[in-house]
């Protein structure tokens, strides 16, 4: 019984970790592709679609200890046709508007870090200044302002990879 | 509150807040708190952002909500010239608040870049990141400081400056205008009529000679006039994109998603890249010729060679529509795979397939830009893409031509209306029936308008000394008035250390230096005597000619800065106004200004009055504007040239009929004797034949490095507009240097260390970026960054940072556009 509690807890351990693993994927600035997403739908990007560039000069925010922490972030944002498209983290937060909080601008040149991050979240406004078609095209399955419902924040993509 | 704000509301009860502080481990804490640390922590994982804000129940929000908006104006980006539609959002109060992208234009389908979806923010003081709007028009008082004038007095002391300068020994020409890219088109018209109509000056130039000069006298010197023959739609009905010398995702964002999706499609364009950086748009490449600076027409007249020796050319067409096809032949003969590799530095492989998929291909595109226009050999390079293409037959039809891509918003529109240094309606200014024609359209006495090509803006005689240009006659004391518009030459002309001492106010030659500008400070301010205060995008209306010759209409969305100020004879006025003003104070001093009537050259009041008078003035001509009208732009979101009244939409494509303008009452350009002129007046198109040349500077010992220079999707030119934009600057605050990991090492280069730069012209010291988008031996700059504004010293601690003083002063013999692409420097980490 001892043993089998102890296979049953490595068991859950182990898938704990694969869990992990797979929802925190390293992060693949530098690379041109990305693996499975984290909502399990297939996501690899065509290796045509590049997106190194766009990781490599989002320096701003991906570099100094800032955002590239979040592997998930990053591991998205490399996955994304917006990205090849070089629509980088500014088109939709803008930068920090840590004067906002009262806190010290973050030095932004991507070569040290700067002061902490503030937390920024995107209205649907700012999706919707770009896909007025979309959001018009009667087509589109939803009507409510709710984007990132159905679209993954910074990888965008639905059921078929590049819908953005 | 609407559906779409956002509701700030703390996650945290201050109970759980104190707790968590005074015990941050959350298995301390209850369930419940654990469990919203779990939700916490899953949405900022997924938003990217801290956690702070929901700690304390603030919450920073993106400028970006559209719930202040009650109108959206109808409108067109005023940045780039891809011509995207947009509308701007207004508030209650009248001011621009927000910009959204026009879901039904065809050129962007609503998307926009960065750039766009901040414009709104370079309108208003209160949104500027630093500097003001300028709405008092200034001159600078006997201590050198400015003291604020009326328009009244301004406009007297503008036109005696200049009558006294058409009186001197110096005459007309004596009167040097430079201005842009980024007027509007009635804009250019006008002040073309007051230029070359009332003054009478041939020193008239633009911004848009450092922009696509090369473009221009390529496709005039083939085709008999400019004028980009290809449309967008090409790019989804092309079967090969050959990008020579650009980088669209950063350049030309919208053009970029048209190429990746159209790469996505069933029919999968190939994409060939051309360029010695791995920027984006080579990296997504199928394949990249990364080839040498300066060896653009080295590597074109190899495909061609490998075009013609696998018999991939269409022989009728080259019989029926070409001249000079032998000698053409016979001069790429000699540019065979293993020459041009030795050259460029690419692998002949590589030459001979990107040669196969061109020629292979049904349809082929090339679109080119500044990497072909700044860099060595740029007229010939567009001849032979331009060649290429002819010599195929992929020319005409959907998805093949050889299209340039112009830089700025209306940089066409200058091309086409005359404001600068061509003849409005492409008329020639070498062919005396054109030029009586204009005149007797202007109702002014015939010999007005000059004669011969004006004079560009920059050249070096110590370099080129059977060149002259505006600096050269700076330097040499032959210009009375500098009158300077809507462009900023004292952080974009090269080798800017000679130009700022020919303008030092300390140089008794140098002449009365007027800025027309929308902000204070901007740089050229600096050497100004007088600055006139200029309303822009957003606040005029007026038509945007973009690079596929589509005529787009930018409605007027605000009043422009200071208009409260009006009634006291100050605030900022379109440059159409200060054209007008300046042509009826010129004709009421003297009335050598004015029309054969004694009137003023500029009847018209509105834009659209403007218009109206400029459409009959290209009726017949090669961009035909006849059929257009404001309702029609905005109802058919853009409509291109040539249109006439028999068929407003005719302008899809030029020559799908093989008959070209290089017939002599045709061309756009040149006397009779040019080459290009068809003898036999069957307007066929010219071939050249053209040798590759060694740039003038190469590295060696003692400047061991090839300096290249470009851009960045966040910065626009010389940042006039881009700098005040915080989301914009924040992301690339400063210049900064890209050094191969390889040279890096050698010199014991950090990224972020400071990098010190020379060449034989000036220094800077800008940050490194270390980084494999160069090649070894090579190092790449911005060229967005002045450091002569207050705040830019400051933010650089006086460090010296504009690329343009390491530029050289070469220019292009054919099409006089400076060479900014490559030159010799060296670099060492700074201490």
């Amino acid at each position: 019984m001892k043993l089998t509690r102890i296979l049953s807890k490595a068991s859950a351990i182990s898938l704990f970790v694969l869990a992990a693993l797979a929802t925190h994927a390293p992060a693949i600035a530098g690379k041109n592709h990305g693996g499975s997403g984290s909502d399990g739908s297939a996501t690899a990007l065509d290796p045509r679609f590049d997106t190194s560039f766009a990781i490599e000069y989002d320096h701003s925010c991906l570099s100094g200890g800032c955002h590239e922490t979040d592997s998930q972030l990053v591991e998205e944002h490399a996955e994304s046709f917006m990205t090849h498209t070089m629509v980088k983290c500014n088109a939709c937060h803008g930068t920090h508007t840590a004067d906002t909080l009262g806190e010290e601008k973050p030095n932004l040149t991507g070569y040290y870090p700067g002061i902490g991050p503030t937390g920024y979240l995107v209205g649907d406004d700012r999706c919707i200044a770009c896909h007025t078609a979309t959001f018009d095209d009667p087509k589109h399955p939803n009507k409510t302002w709710d984007c990132v419902g159905c679209h993954t924040p910074h990888r965008f993509a639905t059921e078929q990879l590049g819908r953005n | 509150m609407s559906s779409k704000q956002f509701k700030t509301k703390a996650l945290f009860t201050p109970g759980e807040v104190k707790s968590l502080s005074t015990n941050p481990n959350l298995c301390n804490q209850g369930r419940r708190t654990f469990l919203k640390w779990g939700a916490a922590l899953s949405s900022q994982a997924i938003v990217g952002g801290g956690v702070l804000n929901l700690l304390t129940g603030e919450q920073a929000l993106a400028d970006d909500h559209f719930d202040n908006v009650i109108n959206w104006n109808y409108s067109v980006c005023g940045f780039c010239s891809f011509g995207c539609g947009l509308e701007i959002g207004i508030d209650h109060d009248g001011r621009a608040v927000a910009v959204r992208g026009n879901g039904k234009h065809p050129t962007n389908a609503g998307r926009m870049c960065v750039k766009g979806l901040y414009e709104h923010k370079i309108l208003n003081n209160q949104d500027l990141r630093v500097g003001e709007r300028g709405v008092y028009p200034m001159i600078r008082d006997q201590n050198g400081e400015w003291e604020k004038i009326t328009w009244d007095q301004a406009t007297t002391i503008l036109s005696q400056k200049i009558i006294d300068a058409v009186d001197s020994p110096l005459g007309a020409d004596s009167v040097a205008t430079y201005n842009t890219g980024q007027w509007t088109l009635e804009e250019y018209y006008a002040f073309g009529k007051l230029g070359k109509g009332a003054i009478g000056t041939a020193t008239m130039d633009s911004n848009t000679r450092l922009c696509m000069a090369a473009a221009v006298v390529g496709y005039l010197t083939t085709f008999g006039s400019d004028g980009p023959p290809g449309c967008y739609d090409d790019i989804e009905n092309t079967d090969c994109l050959f990008l020579f010398g650009m980088n669209p995702a950063e350049m030309h964002p919208q053009l970029w998603r048209r190429i990746a999706l159209a790469r996505r499609s069933r029919r999968a364009p190939k994409l060939i890249v051309v360029d010695p950086r791995r920027t984006q748009t080579a990296r997504s490449a199928d394949l990249h010729l990364q080839l040498n600076p300066g060896t653009n027409l080295a590597l074109i007249n190899g495909i061609v060679q490998q075009i013609i020796a696998n018999q991939w050319t269409d022989a009728d067409y080259i019989e029926r529509h070409t001249r000079n096809y032998a000698e053409m032949a016979a001069t790429v003969a000699q540019y065979t795979p293993d020459t041009v590799a030795a050259i460029t530095g690419v692998p002949a492989d590589k030459i001979i397939t990107a040669a196969q998929w061109i020629g292979t291909s049904q349809e082929t595109l090339s679109l080119f830009l500044q990497g072909v226009y700044q860099s060595m050999g740029a007229t010939n390079t567009v001849r032979m893409l331009c060649a290429m293409h002819l010599i195929m037959g992929k020319i005409g039809r959907p998805g093949s031509a050889p299209f340039s891509i112009t830089g700025q918003a209306t940089a066409m529109s200058n091309r086409e209306a005359g404001g600068s240094s061509a003849l409005a309606g492409y008329r020639n200014c070498y062919n005396p029936t054109h030029v009586s024609e204009l005149e007797n359209f202007w109702n002014i006495e015939n010999g007005k308008i000059p004669p011969r090509k004006p004079t560009p803006i920059t050249s070096n005689s110590d370099l080129q000394p059977e060149i002259n240009s505006h600096v050269e006659m700076l330097r040499n004391g032959e210009l009375n008035v500098f009158w300077i518009q809507c462009t900023n030459p004292a952080v974009t002309l090269p080798d800017l250390n000679k130009l700022y001492a020919y303008l030092d106010f300390d140089n008794p030659n140098r002449p009365y230096v007027v800025v027309q500008d929308i902000y204070d400070p901007v740089e050229s301010i600096h050497f100004a005597d007088m600055f006139l205060p200029a309303a822009m995008w957003g606040e005029k209306t007026g038509v945007y000619t973009c690079s596929e010759r589509k005529v787009n209409i930018g409605r007027q969305a605000v009043n422009p800065a200071g208009f409260e100020l009006r009634d006291n004879g100050y605030g900022a006025y379109s440059d159409l106004d200060i054209t007008r003003m300046m042509a009826d104070k010129l004709a009421a001093m003297d009335s050598r200004f004015a029309d054969r009537n004694g009137n003023s050259l500029i009847t018209f009041e509105t834009p659209e009055q403007a218009f109206e008078e400029w459409k009959a003035c290209t009726a017949g001509t090669i961009c035909d504007m006849s059929g257009m009208s404001y309702a029609a732009l905005e109802a058919n979101n853009g409509i291109q040239w040539p249109s006439t009244v028999e068929d407003v939409y005719g302008g899809r494509r030029l020559y799908g009929d093989g008959r070209f303008n290089t017939n002599w009452e045709d061309t756009q350009g040149g006397t009779p004797d040019k080459p290009w002129i068809d003898p036999d007046g069957l307007s066929r198109a010219y071939l050249w034949a053209v040798d590759y040349e060694q740039a003038p500077e190469m590295p060696d010992s003692e400047y061991p490095f090839w300096l290249i220079t470009g851009r960045v999707i966040e910065h626009f030119h010389s940042r006039t507009k881009t700098k005040r934009i915080a989301q914009l600057h924040q992301m690339v605050p400063e210049n900064y240097v890209e050094i191969s990991t390889s040279d890096a090492s050698a010199m014991g280069i950090l990224s972020g260390d400071m990098v010190h730069m020379a060449t034989r012209r000036g220094e800077i010291m800008v940050k490194a970026k270390v980084t494999d988008t160069v090649k070894p031996g090579q190092v790449f700059t911005t060229m967005h960054f002045g450091d002569l504004d207050p705040d830019d010293i400051a933010q650089n601690e006086g460090r010296l940072v504009n690329a343009n003083r390491l530029t050289m002063n070469w220019v292009d013999p054919d099409c006089k556009q400076p060479i900014y692409k490559h030159c010799a420097v060296k670099l060492a980490r700074a201490n």
